[in-house]
């Protein structure tokens, strides 16, 4: 296999599989990059067997083939080549040889027969919506879900599809995101899967502003579609929990708050607490939100802000981690809270579909 | 001087009735015993053939009289106690008058001694039981007592007797053990011809102990001294990385005699409840002192049990003093020094029998006593002068993160050299503290599940976590009946979140069921223990600044040395080991 690539070109497509390639991994091709000629494009495929990500880029072939070439060395070595021609000559010895204005290497690589199949999507995508739109919707949700839980539900994305619309949870078990929109799909398809956290955050970096998002599903398979780009995801087996049946009907308050001014609040009471597990009271009283919080180590803070707010005065404490995370994905001038007492969900919602519940924590016996 | 009187039935009858010798480390611990209350300060010890052919014990002591010493062989005749009251404050070792008839009628046995003014001494020799012959001999002042053929005319007691080397090892550590008590006496054991300890007289206790139980092991102990109500519970704490798999290095000793004594062993253990692993015994040398009135020596007719007016008082005084020590000493072990490639140091022949024929019961076959000598004031004066002691007993410093091995242990720096620090265990500890200190304050923070997790258990475990719901909810889980034998985990602690609940619920209900029995402080602290364990996940690939939080958080624990369950946290390679091994020194 011969080709000629413009560096530009490959530093891009690199740069886009590398990102999975395992550091340490009991298998070696795993820590290689698949590249193949097409039809005048180089492909690029790695994997980690849970995730793989596809890429394609323009490349002067002068010898179709196929091979596997480390994939940091070789990121690592055409990050610093000069702008320019790359010219890669790989021989049946799987040896690579780059070149670059004066540069040369040698690079040691595997047979493609060893690297794992990474499945292909071909015909009719199960849905498809604009990029913009998808990556609006994960930035609302993937902080919510949990980076790791031996409840392996709590470590995916839920997707579920009805009535033309997708609907996204996340949850880490004390905090859930849900969105909807509506999406371009075969009439009447209802359907849902669970996609690994893991496989969310690459698809959040290769997802862009332009163009439509192709979604697959194959098996235990998903697949997204960005342009030329693709990225395959295992899918968590498992059943996602009723979640709805925890969503608060009526609030017994209703709180209307500027977002800003609330999450700064928040942040300047929990600036005497001193570590993640911490808690702030949310105290609404007529008009008046009075944000507390004490550590025996550092010592306490009381912060008032305006509050128009309906029903009973009502304290509740809130780990404000999950408070400022939902308030920093949110883009409204004014929120809506509800609750309902100091042991159910607080809902967060604001204009769109986007509804956020948080569990309240224990506050420290003696305080109401 | 005649000292000795018999005492009346009505005194004898008070006192524990029973076998006074089983074997020949009995023997000598009597014998010892006398020697002892005598005052001598040199005590010569020789056997032969493991004391079951010969035993003599030579002292300088204050010698007898002719009359007592033929009277000596009687029953319940003693210089040491009168009346029955005196039986409630006993200074001396011994109090009975048995020792000597006991002994005397089993063996062909004699003593020949001399007063300290008189001019000529005495030599009694009686087989069995029976006067044979008094005579008048040349003696230094002094006693010497030989036993030959123990048992001869008891064959059932004699066929019981262990091998050479098992009752040879027996009488050594017995040795060891009043040798450790009396300093101030000079102590020579013989067996077979060979010299096995010889321990000259000295004021400095650590000296002695370094002697008797090696150097290497003597300065790994942590010396302690604490005083309550007028209890003073002083000594030497080993270091929690050294262990035994039984009590044998556990030597308890109350008003200088040693003892078998189930209330000061568990303080022991509880002392070092989070520092030694399950199953693993800690060495000690612990000496209590108390007022005679407050301690019962005439339990059992062997004498090495005592039993305390006010246990409970004592054995807390004893756990406040060796956790104070223990919270105060750096006790990171390090991993290049020699114990761990050899645990204890081998002092000869019988310390190996030892090691190889360990009883897993008691510290061997000791009963004793405590002299009024003045030695005992003197020794009392020596853990206070702390700083002079070899021990270690360095302040301990921060940690500079470097670096993380393999996902689970966190290397640091500290200004000795490399510390490996085990992250698992480490993040144990720190949530052991912070839930204990929770709990001071009522309760720990709970975080409500938005998917509350129901778990099934037996119906006798149901009764258990029913009956410990109020405590779990303290410390953040909220767990309520929800049908027949289904709880439902509403909230629990924020750290616990990645925790697995399920698996938590049922290992505190293992703990729960193990430590019923225990005092509810206890109990607690077992049930914490097991919560903690449940929340830490191996393997967990942490950032740098997580690493250097859990770094200063550790540092900053009470007990950052060990993990709740008695691990190490940490392990540490000096400069000067790893220069060692580099071959640059
Ligand atoms: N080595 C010794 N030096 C001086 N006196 C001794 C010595 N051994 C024994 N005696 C005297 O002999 C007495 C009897 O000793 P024996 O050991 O039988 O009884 P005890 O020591 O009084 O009480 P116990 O039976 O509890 O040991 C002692 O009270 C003591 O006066
Ligand atoms: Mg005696």
């Amino acid at each position: 296999m011969n080709f000629t690539a413009q560096k530009a070109d490959l530093v891009s497509a690199l740069q886009k599989t590398h990102a999975i390639v395992a550091s340490k991994s009991t298998l070696s091709i795993l820590a290689n990059v698949l590249i193949e000629t097409n039809e005048g494009k180089l492909v690029f495929t790695t994997t980690n067997l849970q995730v793989g990500i596809r890429c394609e880029s323009p490349a002067n072939i002068t010898a179709p083939g196929a091979t596997t070439l480390p994939a940091r060395f070789l990121f690592a070595i055409v990050r610093e080549l000069p702008l320019g021609d790359v010219l890669v000559e790989v021989n049946d010895e799987n040896v690579a040889s780059i070149r670059s204005g004066e540069a040369f290497f040698r690079l040691l690589g595997i047979s493609k027969e060893e690297f794992p199949k990474v499945a292909e999507f071909e015909g009719k995508p199960l849905f498809s919506m604009p990029q913009k739109s998808l990556k609006e919707m994960l930035r609302k949700t993937s902080f919510a879900v949990s980076r790791e839980d031996p409840r392996h539900f709590l470590t995916g994305m839920y997707f579920s599809i009805s009535e033309g619309r997708l609907l996204l949870v996340g949850t880490d078990g004390r905090r859930l995101s849900r969105i909807s929109h509506e999406i371009a799909t075969e009439e009447g398809y209802t359907g849902n899967f669970i996609v690994p956290i893991k496989a969310i955050e690459e698809l959040e970096k290769m997802i862009g502003e332009d163009g439509d998002v192709h979604v697959y599903l194959s098996g235990n398979q998903a697949g997204f579609r960005l342009g030329t780009d693709l990225l395959v995801s295992l899918l968590i087996d498992a059943r996602f929990p009723d979640y709805e049946g925890v969503i608060p009907k009526t609030g017994a308050v209703t709180a209307s708050l500027n977002r800003e001014e609330f999450a700064a609040t928040v942040r300047q009471a929990a600036l005497v607490t001193s570590e993640q597990s911490s808690s702030v009271k949310l105290n609404f009283t007529s008009n008046e939100l009075v944000i507390s919080a004490h550590s025996p180590e550092v010592g306490e803070a009381r912060v008032v802000m305006p509050a128009k707010f309906s029903g009973e005065p009502l304290a509740i404490g809130f780990n404000p981690t999950c408070l400022r995370d939902v308030l920093n994905c949110m883009d409204e001038e004014e929120i809506t809270l509800q609750l309902t007492d100091s042991v159910s969900p607080g809902v967060v919602s604001g204009e769109g579909s986007f509804l956020h519940l948080i569990m309240p924590m224990r506050l420290p016996e003696g305080e109401i | 001087m005649n000292r000795i009187r018999v005492l009346s039935d009505d005194v004898a009858n008070k006192i524990a009735a029973g076998e006074v010798v089983e074997n020949p480390a009995s023997a000598v611990k009597e014998l010892l015993e006398n020697a002892l209350d005598a005052e001598s300060t040199e005590i010569t010890v020789e056997i032969k053939s493991g004391g079951k052919s010969y035993i003599s014990l030579a002292d300088n002591g204050t010698g007898m009289s002719r009359d007592d010493a033929v009277l000596a062989i009687e029953r319940h005749s003693t210089s040491k106690i009168r009346s029955a009251s005196d039986l409630e404050k006993v200074v001396t070792l011994g109090f009975r008058g048995e020792a000597i008839p006991s002994i005397a009628s089993v063996s062909r046995f004699s003593i020949t001694t001399c007063e300290r003014d008189a001019l000529i001494g005495t030599f009694v020799k009686v087989d069995g039981g029976k006067l044979v012959n008094v005579v008048e001999v040349g003696r230094p002042p002094g006693t010497t007592v030989e036993v030959r053929n123990l048992f001869y005319n008891v064959p059932a007691r004699r066929k019981y007797l262990r091998s050479v080397e098992q009752e040879a090892a027996a009488i050594c550590r017995l040795v060891d053990a009043y040798a450790l008590a009396y300093p101030g006496v000079y102590f020579r054991l013989v067996h077979n011809e060979r010299e096995v300890l010889l321990a000259p007289k000295t004021d400095r206790m650590e000296e002695r102990l370094a002697k008797v139980l090696g150097k290497k092991t003597a300065e790994q102990f942590i010396p302690f001294r604490y005083e309550e109500k007028g209890v003073v519970a002083w000594g030497f704490a080993g270091h929690p990385s050294v262990t035994r798999t039984n009590r044998m290095g556990q030597l308890l000793y109350v008003n200088n005699r040693p003892v078998v004594s189930p209330p000061l062993y568990y303080a022991v253990m509880l002392s070092y409840k989070t520092l030694v692993p399950k199953g693993r015994y800690p060495l000690a040398v612990l000496f209590v002192e108390i007022a005679p009135e407050f301690v019962d020596m005439n339990v059992h007719p062997t004498k090495k049990e005592v039993r305390f007016k006010n246990e409970w008082a004592i054995r807390d005084i004893v756990l406040r003093g060796i956790s104070r020590a223990l919270k105060e000493a750096d006790l990171a072990p390090h991993f290049l020094s020699d114990q761990y490639e050899k645990p204890v140091e081998a002092k000869g022949d019988f310390e190996k029998a030892l090691a190889r024929h360990s009883e897993p019961k008691a510290p061997g076959a000791w009963r004793e006593r405590e002299s009024a000598g003045g030695e005992r004031m003197s020794r009392q004066a020596e853990p206070e002068t702390e700083a002079e002691l070899p021990m270690k007993m360095r302040r301990r410093s921060s940690l500079r993160f470097l670096s993380q091995l393999s996902d689970s242990y966190i290397l640091a720096e500290d200004e000795e050299g490399l510390v490996v620090v085990d992250q698992h265990a480490a993040h144990e500890r720190v949530l052991y503290e912070k839930i204990m200190q929770g709990l001071k304050g009522g309760s720990c923070p709970a975080q409500r599940l938005l998917l509350p997790t129901t778990v099934e258990v037996s119906s006798g475990e149901s009764f258990v976590l029913k009956e410990n719901a109020e405590f779990l909810r303290r410390i953040g889980f909220e767990v309520r009946p929800f049908g027949e034998r289904t709880f439902i985990v509403e909230a629990v602690p924020p750290f616990f979140l990645m925790g697995d609940i399920k698996k938590a619920v049922h290992d505190f209900l293992t703990a729960a069921q193990e430590s019923r029995h225990e005092r509810d402080s206890e109990r607690e602290k077992v049930l914490v223990r097991s919560a903690c364990r449940s929340a830490v996940m191996a393997h967990d690939r942490m950032k740098a600044e997580e690493c250097e939080a859990l770094l200063a958080r550790l540092m900053s624990a009470e007990s950052p040395h060990t993990c709740p369950h008695g691990r190490p946290t940490m392990i540490k390679m000096s400069l000067k080991e790893i220069e060692k091994r580099f071959m640059r020194r």
